[in-house]
């Protein structure tokens, strides 16, 4: 009998890390045997079509043990962990887990890009950008210098014991962009909050979640719990960040993590605040054409992982300091990346980044908004990058730049 | 990956368009960065600003933040920011040959 195929016998397949790894994973959805090859999860990936990977290959080959070729394929970094896959998936299968597991099961020094080594200062000084505790500070006073020139008022301590929020910050922030700190001093004035500026573990990202460094993703969330509790405060208030926040919640349930704080991200305040009157806004600041992109992490992968999402906030908020919102489509936990998710923005793979971009780009432009409101600093520079790549004439934004420059402040 | 051809040298670029080789870098390599930027000629000031960039990274392996940037070029922030068109971050350390940036920029 002439054989043109063997069978596998799937029992009989030996050295299979990554599937050990994900039949230790305690939730039932990360076993992938539930896969029923619809191929639901290759028509939602951006990625698809770009090369012969999508979604669904990747099950199947962990399921037939070609891991190695799983774990050393460039489709796992330039997947964005978007995780449209896995939401959409009828067995509810968790794709995003295995591409996790996937990534830390590669050496560390063959992690493409970046974000390994911004793991690695995160884990050495706290920050993403090895920013000293004297130059964070100095910059965290040079800024309220210049504000107090126009609120005087305007002060806040450091490190201030049992005040109501811990404020984190993305490193991009003091490294590069200081005058955003100015638009978060601004808006935490007016609610009136008792508030403090950490002096250490102040970084509100998680690189090692990227990268697949599961002990850095731990030890960095460890080293924030332990300075909130030492401080006494009940609630993070987390930077506009999608995968900082998800990787917090989230790593807290992964790695039996149990602090006596919350953690909020700053679009929920911003609409508490505004709920409470706490804030006064005048949206005739904002006469722009505004739309909103709902980032993947604080949107769609919150709802899976059951913490709270910011998609009916974010809008509340824009409502209310713009004079001209309108949505894309689809939104919320429909909407597509950014196009540079899951540490894709720093990972080297443009060419990739642009093609599933193209997507993003043509969202944008139904919307005839000149500005894009981004809640999250990684999904505010990818819009940039294919903003430009694009030769687009929109701009990303925050959420906070928006909410600053509405506020009505004595 | 792609090439510039600087003086007969070949300058390997990743995809993201940055060096390969942090040393390949000169003033040449940065102007002809610069024109994929749109920044049509580059001053004095930027190559002051590039070049301590550059020392900065030989030293700490990382970009310094513009706070040190401004006082060590003795420029405003405003400038930094008019120089590099927005974006000093990104931009600059493509235009210094930094290999890569780290975080979300």
């Amino acid at each position: 009998m002439s054989t043109i195929a063997t069978p596998i016998k799937l029992s009989e397949i030996e050295n299979t890390p990554l599937r050990d790894l994900l039949g230790q994973d305690t939730c039932w959805q990360a076993d992938l045997n539930y896969c029923m090859s619809c191929g639901k999860c290759l028509s939602v990936c951006p990625l698809h079509g770009y090369s012969e990977w999508d979604p669904r290959r990747v099950v199947k080959m962990v399921m037939l043990g070609l891991e190695e070729e799983v774990i050393n394929a460039d489709f796992i970094y330039q997947c964005t962990t978007c995780e449209r896959c896995s939401y959409v998936c009828p067995m509810g299968v968790k794709i995003g887990n295995m591409i996790t597991r996937a990534r830390s099961l590669r050496d560390r020094d063959q992690v493409p890009g970046g974000s390994q080594k911004t793991a690695d200062l995160h884990r050495s000084t706290g920050n993403n950008m090895q920013i000293s505790t004297e130059d964070w500070l100095d910059t965290v006073d040079w800024m309220k210098e210049e504000v107090q020139d126009d609120y005087p008022d305007l002060d806040f301590p450091i490190d201030l014991k049992g005040a109501d929020y811990f404020v984190t910050i993305n490193s991009k922030l003091p490294q590069y962009y200081p005058m955003d700190l100015q638009c978060i001093y601004k808006v935490f004035h007016a609610a009136g909050v008792s508030w403090t500026m950490p002096s250490t573990w102040w970084e509100g990202t998680n690189y090692a979640m990227f990268s697949g460094d599961l002990d850095t993703w731990e030890y960095t969330l460890r080293q924030q719990v332990k300075r909130v509790e030492e401080l006494g405060i009940k609630r993070i208030a987390y930077t506009e960040c999608g995968h900082g926040y998800y990787a917090t919640l989230a790593g807290y349930e992964r790695f039996g993590i149990e602090p006596n704080f919350e953690v909020v991200h700053k679009a929920n305040l911003y609409a508490q605040w505004l709920r409470e009157g706490r804030i006064e806004v005048d949206p005739s600041r904002n006469p722009q054409r505004v739309t909103l992109h709902d980032p993947c992490n604080a949107g769609r992968k919150a709802i899976m992982g059951g913490y709270p999402d910011i998609l009916d906030d974010s809008r509340y908020v824009l409502e209310r300091v713009c004079e001209n919102f309108v949505e894309m489509w689809p939104n919320r936990e429909y909407n597509y990346c950014c196009s540079g998710g899951g540490g894709a923005l720093i990972s080297g793979f443009k060419k990739a980044r642009n093609y599933y971009g193209k997507m993003k780009v043509d969202q944008i432009d139904r919307t005839g908004a000149d500005l894009v409101c981004t809640p999250c600093v990684n999904c505010h520079d990818a819009i940039e990058d294919i903003g430009k790549e694009y030769e687009r004439p929109w701009k990303p934004i925050h959420l906070w730049g928006l909410l600053a420059n509405a506020l009505v402040l004595d | 990956m792609s090439y510039l051809n600087i003086k007969g040298k070949t300058v390997e670029m990743n995809d993201e368009g940055f060096l390969v080789e942090f040393d390949q870098w000169s003033p040449e390599v940065a102007e002809s960065l610069a024109a994929q930027e749109e920044i049509p000629e580059l001053t004095d000031e930027h190559l002051r600003v590039l070049q301590t960039i550059r020392d900065y990274y030989r030293e700490f392996q990382v970009a310094p933040m513009v706070h040190l940037l401004v006082k060590e070029c003795g420029i405003t922030f405003r400038d930094l920011h008019n120089l590099f068109h927005k974006q000093p971050g990104k931009r600059a350390a493509r235009l210094a040959g930094l290999p890569e940036t780290t975080g979300c920029v």
